[in-house]
């Protein structure tokens, strides 16, 4: 008996028996269909995370001042000002940071703006050209500043949309003044929206050149010549580890610093952010996955249990049929068979519900899912071989039975 | 215990298609061994008509199932058309029973949802023959047969019992085999259709066919040429029948 007669065969004997084949495979549609869902909803969450992430600029390293200790009395983090302009530069070298290709050395005020009309509050940051590339931020009307407005301390400033809003309404920022602190600013460019990056929103900015923030912000005394934090772009991601390590011994030996566990600052990768968020939803996924494969589990059971009804309750025809010539393995064939359609079949409709599910569910909740092909066609094998491995048993008892035995039964 | 030997009427062959030699079957109850077969020697020639005859309890029923590879000897050996069957896997005696044997059980054992033809075509499927028309037309001649050339598409509760036992002789039929054997063949059968199917086997015994039925029935085993008694696990009779 070939493989096309036997599959025949089986699909006939699961035809007879409709109702019970459409239960037991509803135990495996449970199972496949919640696997998707939860694959889905998972990985929405990640994606939704990693672009978030990402969207803050990749490849990224954040320096920030450490704590200061003035007579044993430790400051917070930020407290010192021990990150200088000086520093940036140094760190631009590519002698001593081969692996690191932008920095930019940010100083933050709050500022009040003020036009002839209204006024606005707002993050005012002082840095370098480079800060657009590494934030991935682009000009989207007017152009940036360069270089040369740096140099020559120049009153020129890059607003956020929001900004932009508050202080021209409708109409183009571009070539308008506005005054910072009393100091009048053209406004070159106007910045791309980016949205909100955790509680901050990244629209509500203006950029200047660091030379003119410093005249601005009238750094003098200890503070002078310090910035908030510096921001550093690695050539790529792989070479994140070989940046951080060029930037932290640069920093140690420009400070004088032989223990590393004293530094006066602190590296944050970018990538560190994204990775602890990504563990988090892998670690959810996997606890849906988990709920979902005890699901499937249980289906399989139920395989296995209709199976062994099957082979009991069809003991004389597995006799007839060994009484006419079907050989052992041709008997396991069948059952085997016969619990592998139970599977695909209860897979194939799982996944259908399961994305039939996951193209409903935005229109209820406002949680991001992903449609995994890779889900779908795991989902279909695994069902497959759920009906195959739970089926082995019932298959095995049929292809085992004396066929006297199995005639004689009535 | 001795061994009975008895005069084999008239061989019409040198090689016998069934060959039992000091053939014993033992059941383990438990401790308790039950012999339902003792030391059987038998002798089938091809063509031959022959009815095993015995009470319930008898060893007929065992014999049966070894005659019919169903079960194998505890002890002896069995030649069926010249090969030793002992000793043979559960397949190979699988397939001995597909090419060499054709059954004919007392519950017809057809399968209910299917119709005639597909009951008759199994056989065929398990041979591995593979052409669908081929298995098809074999079928129909053989329910033609058997005269149930109209029936061929009629599922077995459709049909009455005496049609369900002539739908069993075809499947075992199909195949071509060596031998017919036949359990009670109108056990459960109203006298009119046993009549009909007796008539079948007399017509498959004049076409040339080796026909063994196994019956408690005095009736059934004397229309038979040869008849075999059994009792206790002994053959205590075997003798041959005039017409």
């Amino acid at each position: 008996m070939n493989w096309i007669e036997t599959f025949k065969s089986a699909l006939d004997s699961l035809v007879e028996r409709r109702t019970r084949s459409l239960l037991t495979m509803l135990g495996i549609l449970i199972g496949i269909a919640a696997v998707i869902l939860t694959v889905g909803l998972g990985e929405g969450a990640q994606n939704k995370v990693t672009n978030t992430i990402s969207s803050l600029g990749t490849n990224l390293l954040i320096i920030t001042p450490g704590s200061v200790s003035t007579a044993g009395i430790r400051g917070g983090l930020g407290s010192a000002s021990s990150l200088t302009l000086a520093d940036a530069n140094a760190l631009g070298s590519s002698v001593d940071c081969p692996d690191i290709s932008a920095v930019a050395p940010v100083m933050q005020r709050a500022l009040l703006l003020t036009t002839g009309s209204s006024n606005w509050t707002a993050p005012v940051y002082g840095t370098s050209p480079s800060y657009l590339t590494i934030r991935d931020r682009q000009v989207v009307s007017g152009s940036s500043f360069n270089q040369n407005d740096v140099v020559t301390h120049s009153d020129v400033a890059l607003v956020g949309s929001t900004v932009a809003q508050n202080l021209f309404g409708a109409s183009s920022p571009v070539g308008q003044t506005m005054n910072l602190a009393g100091v009048p600013f053209t406004i070159k460019g106007e910045l791309n929206t980016a949205g909100a990056s955790g509680s901050t929103s990244q629209d509500n900015t203006v950029l200047i050149p660091i030379t003119t923030a410093e005249d601005l912000f009238g750094a003098t005394g200890p503070y002078a010549n310090s910035v908030s934090n510096i921001l550093v772009s690695a050539k790529s991601s792989s070479a994140m580890g070989a940046a951080y390590e060029e930037a932290n011994s640069l920093l140690l030996q420009r400070h004088g610093i032989t223990n590393p566990a004293a530094a006066d600052f602190t590296i944050t990768p970018q990538t560190s952010l994204l990775t602890t968020a990504t563990s988090v939803s892998k670690t959810l996924t996997v606890l849906l996955v988990g709920i979902a494969a005890i699901a499937l589990l249980v289906g399989g059971i139920g395989v296995m249990n209709i199976m062994l009804v099957s082979v009991t309750e069809r003991i004389r025809e597995i006799g007839l049929r060994k009484a006419l010539g079907a050989t052992p393995g041709v008997i396991l064939r069948q059952f085997l068979i016969e619990a592998t359609v139970l599977g695909v079949m209860g897979g194939i409709f799982g996944v259908a519900v399961g994305v039939a599910g996951a193209l409903a569910l935005p229109h209820f909740v406002s949680q991001p899912i992903a449609i995994s092909s890779l889900a779908i066609s795991g989902s279909v094998i695994v069902a497959a071989g759920i009906g195959l491995i739970f089926g082995v048993y019932p298959a095995s008892r049929a292809a085992r039975l004396s066929p006297i035995d199995a005639l004689r039964s009535e | 215990m001795t061994t009975q030997e008895f005069a084999i009427p008239a061989p019409t062959t040198t090689t016998p298609l069934i060959e039992l030699d000091k053939v014993s079957k033992i059941y383990k109850m438990g401790e308790v061994e039950v012999a339902a077969l003792q030391e059987i020697c038998l002798e089938i020639h091809d063509g031959e008509y022959v009815a095993i005859m015995g009470q319930s309890g008898s060893g007929k029923s065992t014999l049966m199932h070894i005659l019919g590879c169903l079960d194998v000897p505890t002890s002896g050996s069995y030649r069926l058309g010249g090969a030793d069957v002992g000793g043979m896997s559960e397949s190979e005696l699988a397939e001995i029973r597909n090419r060499k044997i054709g059954f004919v059980f007392q519950q017809f054992h057809l399968l209910p949802r299917l119709p005639a033809w597909k009951n008759v075509e199994l056989p065929l499927l398990y041979a591995g023959e593979k052409d669908h028309k081929n298995r098809r037309h074999k079928a129909e001649a053989s329910l033609a047969s058997v005269g149930l050339a109209e029936r061929v598409n009629h599922r077995p509760t459709e049909l009455s019992g005496g049609q369900q036992q002539r739908v069993a002789i075809a499947r075992a039929l199909v195949t071509n085999p060596s031998i017919i054997l036949a359990d009670e063949p109108t056990g459960n059968l109203a006298s009119t259709q046993a009549d009909e199917i007796m008539g079948i086997f007399e017509a498959l015994h004049e076409q040339g066919r080796t026909v063994v039925i196994i019956t408690h029935e005095p009736d059934i085993a004397n229309r038979a040429r040869r008849l075999v008694r059994i009792r206790d696990g002994h053959v205590i009779d075997d003798e041959a029948m005039s017409e």
